[in-house]
């Protein structure tokens, strides 16, 4: 009778134990894939994590090593700026995922027949009625005041350099002067200098949430707004804006990262460009959010894995002593092999082919089980589950280690029996 | 011969499938135990880091005339919630005297107006901890010499250092601050720090007392007297930071129903992007704990009921001869449950043991990746780009507030399910065995 017809015959004689088996593989190989389900999604979500705490650096021109002209209003540093080039090269570093920079200034914005638009509660003074504190933003996504919270977009879409002569107005401004996104108004800095008018559309709408009455606010001269009177522009059309003034540019500029971890390689990199001159740029990290919480991140994230890690050995450890007890159990039939002349070799290999042939079935069905059980988690908890992905890696690292380990375990449970001599071990028999 | 003894000869003689049985219940037990203890500490671990993630709500009570005080303070911080961090800040113009009574000068270049009356005054930011005010956490300012004012500090101010060089101050000189309508009110304060901006100021139309060189910071008991010319701790502003963020809605709520202030003239506001920012990778990470613990307790549940019935069944011949000989029923069962029990018991008293060792493994790998987490930013030499990072964060050691272990209640739960467990799975498994006829049984076997 040949080894493979054996191996059959005793799996299929004796189908409780094959089941029992099975049973057991089965739940253990499903708690393996999942569990390396889990740890791909745990990976994805910490770094998430850890970047949505908003980490950036800013790069700034450093008024310590620059010049000092002074004029009327006192002193002022003839630093250089940054220039468009430098922030672009600067982005361009691996883990970067956005930046801004702006120009900020104070505009007065009119509709298209040139009648001034007033501020939300106007003083009474016409020049003064129409002004609104306005950012050229490179990017208003990245801006701090919508990143802190301050300030949140209602409707529309933030500016960025792919919008040439966007701007975005609050809630309250579009409703007083009947504006909508697509709505067009003109804007000029000063309209008593020959400055430059321009035609801005309306992309976006942003509403305040935070208390600007709030004195902790009043740190610079945009307190002297209302959040309902700022307006964000683009950086193109704000440039158009004030050609008509050199000291223009951009001073500092802030970068985000995807990964903390990753932020002290990103800067070495950024400091190796070679077509800025650190000498006259300073660069300040900003991760107090991250520092605050990396701690309890990294135990999280440490539990999670250990958590993992534990229950696969554990079951691991479960499978293997099963197995071992399986074949002590045959004892008596490996006696009878031996006794009829079939050799030790013969006897390990029925025995591994029998192990293979059950789990040749039981691992696409704990694979499909898996990705039933992954997609069922899904839909029950919504997007908090997306991230949850039993891949076919996942199988293959199922598949070989459990055949691995099946195979090690037959192995070692039959060793100690093997070695004895037949007689031995049919009298050792009760 | 009775069940008792029986199954007391029984696991004797059968060792090894004693141990086998003991073995495995051991390793279920200690699994279960281990992953309760670890899914606690993950929980425990995104609720630090919810706390850590400093959530709070500012009272804005500038319109209230009186302010608010301590008592109103400490009713906010008996709060179920509020973890006993706050800030309290006041804000308001005084004019600088030198303790002589001499005016002291300000800068007055760049403003836009110099109002009636302000010709020496400067902005007064009362804080009861001024490294966090907005001017050094957003403005840019830093402290050059001298400290920070902190809660229990008072006649204190911190100054700008133009403005201290301009009028001949030194660090430990005291100062006048007064009042600009009632000059009754006013402060002797000594010098604790100068500051600089490290940002330009936008000038044009900043009047005089807001700009940089002439703002001082002040303690709150400073700006108490010399806003309400109350000894007692007045404020305008409190930040009130909150352990879980989640709560803040109804932390708000408990506050407008303290008494004795007029809520409708002040305005609450939550402060919590850091969490809005992080919500969703929260709650899928403890998804994730929670789905591991769902199919940790399923798979054991299915491991252990197949062990079990599969042992019980084995005994098939075992159950015939005993019914042939004329025991009773209940007295098959019994041995079996006993058998069952005494395994179980050794199991679960053996399994605290090694769960706790697994447990304080799992503990000190924590401890090592906390240790290992600082993060050192070097000055680079080859060029000149300087970094500027918050020293003192970098110094701080963090430790790890998570301890993995096992509690009481969830080691009773573990008892109770286990032996709970094994006891109906053995039962179920004889049913059909018992229901038969010895004469089947014995001439089914093979």
């Amino acid at each position: 009778m040949g080894l493979l017809k054996r191996a059959i015959l005793y799996i299929t004689r004796k189908w409780k134990k094959t089941v029992f088996i099975s049973g057991i593989l089965f739940s253990v190989s499903t708690l393996v894939l999942l569990g390396l389900a889990f740890l791909d999604a745990k990976e994805k979500e910490v770094v998430e994590l850890r970047g949505a705490t908003g980490v950036s650096f800013s790069v700034s021109r450093n008024t310590a090593t620059g010049g000092w002209g002074s004029d009327s209003n006192g002193s002022y540093s003839t630093q250089e700026y940054l220039t468009k080039e430098m922030m672009e090269a600067i982005s361009a570093v691996e883990g970067i995922k956005g930046y801004n920079s702006s120009i900020r200034t104070i505009l007065c914005l009119s509709d298209m027949e040139g009648k001034w638009l007033e501020q939300l509660q106007p003083t009474g003074h016409a020049m003064v009625d129409c002004q609104f504190y306005s950012y050229g933003c490179i990017n208003s996504e990245y801006d701090s005041l919508f990143l802190s919270g301050a300030l949140r977009m209602y409707k529309g879409k933030a500016v960025d350099t792919s919008i040439h002569n966007g701007i975005i107005i609050s809630k309250e401004i579009a409703n007083k002067h009947n504006l909508s996104i697509g709505d067009t108004i003109q804007a000029i800095n000063d309209p008593l200098s020959n400055d430059k008018t321009l035609v801005l559309q309306v992309v976006g709408l942003f509403e305040t949430v935070a208390d600007k009455t709030d004195e902790r606010n009043s740190y610079n001269e945009a307190s002297y707004y209302d959040y309902a009177n700022y307006a964000f522009i683009s950086e193109m059309a704000m440039r158009n804006l004030l050609e008509n003034y050199a000291d223009v540019g951009y001073a500092s500029a802030d970068f985000f990262v995807t990964d903390p971890e990753q932020l002290e390689t990103i800067i070495k990199k950024v400091q190796n460009i070679e077509n800025i001159n650190w000498k006259n740029f300073t660069i300040e990290i900003k991760d107090e959010v991250y520092e605050q919480v990396a701690g309890s991140v990294a135990d999280t994230d440490t539990l999670i894995f250990m958590f993992i890690l534990i229950i696969s050995g554990i079951s691991i450890v479960i499978i293997v002593l099963i197995l071992s007890i399986w074949i002590r159990n045959r004892k008596y039939e490996i006696g009878i092999f031996l006794a009829i002349g079939v050799s030790k070799r013969l006897i390990l290999l029925q025995y591994i082919l029998e192990m293979i042939l059950v789990s040749v079935w039981v691992y696409p069905l704990s694979y499909l089980f898996s990705l039933i059980a992954s997609r069922g988690a899904k839909s029950i908890l919504k997007n908090t589950f997306s991230s949850i992905i039993v891949t076919p890696q996942h199988f293959a690292i199922v598949v070989l280690t459990g055949t691995g380990l099946l195979i090690l375990a037959t192995v070692i449970a039959c060793i100690p029996v093997i070695r004895y001599k037949p007689k031995e071990i049919l009298s050792q028999m009760e | 011969m009775n069940f008792l003894k029986r199954a007391y000869l029984y696991l004797v003689r059968k060792k090894v499938k004693t141990l086998f049985l003991f073995i495995t219940l051991l390793i279920i037990a200690t699994m279960l135990l281990t992953c309760i203890s670890i899914q606690t500490a993950a929980n425990n671990g995104v609720v630090n880091i919810k706390k850590s993630l400093r959530s709070y709500f500012t009272i804005n009570a500038k319109q209230l005339p009186e302010g608010l005080n301590e008592k109103i303070l400490k009713n906010i911080l008996s709060i179920d919630g509020v973890n006993g961090e706050y800030i309290l800040r006041s804000y308001t113009k005084a004019i600088y005297l030198d303790n002589n009574k001499n005016l002291l000068k300000i800068k007055t270049e760049g403003a836009a107006t110099i109002p009636l009356g302000c010709e020496n005054a400067g902005k007064i930011i009362g804080s009861s901890n001024s490294e966090k005010d907005s001017y050094f956490i957003e403005g840019g300012f830093k402290v050059i010499e001298g400290n920070h004012i902190t809660l229990d500090q008072k006649n204190v101010i911190l100054l700008h250092r133009d403005f201290a060089y301009k009028n001949g101050i030194s660090l430990g000189d005291t100062i006048v601050i007064k009042n600009l309508e009632n000059p009754e009110l006013h402060v002797e304060v000594i010098v604790q720090g100068l500051f600089m901006n490290t940002r330009e100021q936008n000038v044009g139309m900043t009047p005089s007392y807001d700009l940089y060189e002439n703002v001082a910071f002040t303690d709150i008991v400073t700006s108490s007297k010399l806003i309400f010319g109350k000894l007692n701790n007045v404020f305008q502003y409190g930040d009130i930071y909150v352990d879980n963020p989640e709560q803040l809605d109804n932390i708000i709520n408990n506050v407008e129903a303290i008494s004795g202030v007029q809520w409708e003239k002040c305005i609450l506001t939550k402060y919590d992007q850091g969490y809005q920012n992080t919500k969703r990778a929260l709650e899928t990470l403890q998804n994730i704990v929670f789905a591991t613990m769902i199919v940790v307790m399923i798979v054991s549940f299915i491991i252990l009921v197949l062990i079990l019935t599969f042992s019980v069944r084995n005994r098939m011949h075992e159950i015939g001869v005993l019914l042939s000989i004329g025991m009773s029923k209940s007295a098959i069962v019994l041995q079996q449950l006993v058998e069952i029990f005494i395994i179980t018991v050794f199991a679960l008293v053996i399994s605290y043991m090694t769960s706790f060792l697994l447990a304080e493994q799992v503990g000190n790998s924590l401890l090592a990746k906390t240790t290992k987490e600082y993060r050192v930013v070097e000055q680079k030499n080859n060029n000149n780009a300087v970094i500027e990072k918050d020293s003192e964060l970098e110094k701080e050691v963090r430790m790890s507030h998570i301890e993995v272990t096992i509690s009481e209640l969830d080691y009773l739960v573990v008892w109770i399910v286990g032996m709970a467990l094994c006891s109906i799975t053995t039962v179920f498994a004889m049913i059909p065995i018992i229901k038969m006829k010895p004469k089947n049984i014995l001439s089914q076997m093979s």
